[in-house]
């Protein structure tokens, strides 16, 4: 590896501990050992990267977050109605799904109990929806989280 | 990089300011400490961090999670901040920035031993970012002071992980040269 090729990779890869390929990382620092130039290269790359460690984190003022506030709680005040209506839809549904869900399941499994005793008269019905049917139909309010019943999100919690 | 539920976010994409407060509690300070870095204003960074969270407010409902918030927070502060720092540099074509001057004896002033980090740090560091380009500031700000990796960078930057290496390289290439041309970067 010459002094060319080196310098590409300390100034990037090399200098950031990017250098994933054992070879190209060999080479490289076969290539330090033996060239003083690219070793200090290396050594001012490292420094430089240093002075910035020290720079120090800072807190806006106060006012800022006023000021953030009263310019986005103003324009909701003048259509806070129709502004309510359409942020709750999503919540309003993602909290009715499972309830709804679960309650339909209920009902279905109490139309097949029912129907299931009004044999002979509904043999075929019964016989047509299966074990799979019911446990399938339970599933319905399954969203995602594996039970209809799960009401561990802290969302739900909230409202709850 | 910092980040935050993706319940918080919902939250506070539905309205809900405590939701949002704590997003602001989360970032603020990373989204102030970029705006000053790149902008070397505080009344500029100040300006920009308002801007960012007034604007992240109101995009929450389009903000789809394809991304970490994160990035999609360093990328909208980052141009925030750099149209920022380019329409003072025209304002003040040809003249000393005055305000810059005034935060450097402002900071000096607060002599705590918390103020004299600080005050080293603006006055090195930050004097020596002062002189790249935008285009190698936001580089060296993402990379070395708030320690992104290529990849984050290139999305932030909405870049190919090529062209962060090849900017990082010259960003790095400038920030030696300058040294070399003072003598040296103390502490650097
Ligand atoms: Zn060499």
């Amino acid at each position: 590896m010459d002094c060319k090729k080196a310098e590409e990779v300390i100034f990037t890869d090399y200098i950031d501990g990017r250098i994933l390929d054992e070879v190209l990382l060999n080479e490289v620092e076969v290539h330090l050992a033996s060239c003083s130039h690219c070793r200090d290269l290396e050594r001012e790359l490292k420094s430089l990267r240093a002075g910035f460690k020290g720079m120090p984190r800072m807190e806006p003022p106060r006012e800022v977050w006023n000021r953030i506030r009263s310019k986005i709680e103003k324009p909701q005040a003048h259509m806070a109605f129709p502004g309510i209506i359409l942020r709750s839809i999503p919540r309003l549904s993602f909290r009715i799904r499972p309830a709804f869900v679960a309650a339909a399941a209920t009902v279905a499994i109490l139309a097949l109990l029912l129907l299931s005793r009004m044999a002979p008269y509904s043999d075929n019905l019964s016989t047509a929806l299966t074990q799979e049917d019911l446990v399938s139909m339970v599933n319905l309010g399954d969203n995602g989280n594996g039970s209809a019943y799960n009401f561990n999100t802290p969302e739900e919690n909230y409202f709850l | 990089m910092l980040d935050i539920s993706r319940e918080i976010i919902k939250k506070a994409a539905s309205g809900d300011m405590g939701a949002f407060g704590e997003i602001y509690r989360t970032f603020s300070s990373t989204v102030y400490t970029v705006a000053f870095n790149i902008t070397h204003n505080r009344q500029d960074a100040e300006e920009v961090t308002q801007d960012v969270f007034v604007k992240i407010f109101k995009k929450l409902d389009n903000f789809k999670f394809e991304s970490a918030f994160s990035t999609w927070l360093y990328r909208i502060t980052m141009n925030a901040a750099i149209n920022t720092y380019h329409s003072r540099a025209r304002r003040n074509k040809g003249t000393v920035n005055i305000e810059n001057v005034d935060e450097r004896i402002m900071q000096k002033a607060g002599a705590s031993e918390d103020s004299q980090v600080i005050e080293t740090a603006l006055t090195e560091a930050g004097e020596i970012l002062n002189h790249l380009s935008s285009e190698h500031r936001s580089c060296i700000v993402l990379r070395e002071i708030e320690g992104l990796d290529y990849k984050e960078m290139a999305e932030v930057l909405n870049i190919p992980l090529n062209t962060v290496r090849t900017r990082l390289k010259r960003a790095r290439e400038a920030l030696r040269a300058y040294c070399a041309e003072r003598g040296a970067c103390h502490g650097l």
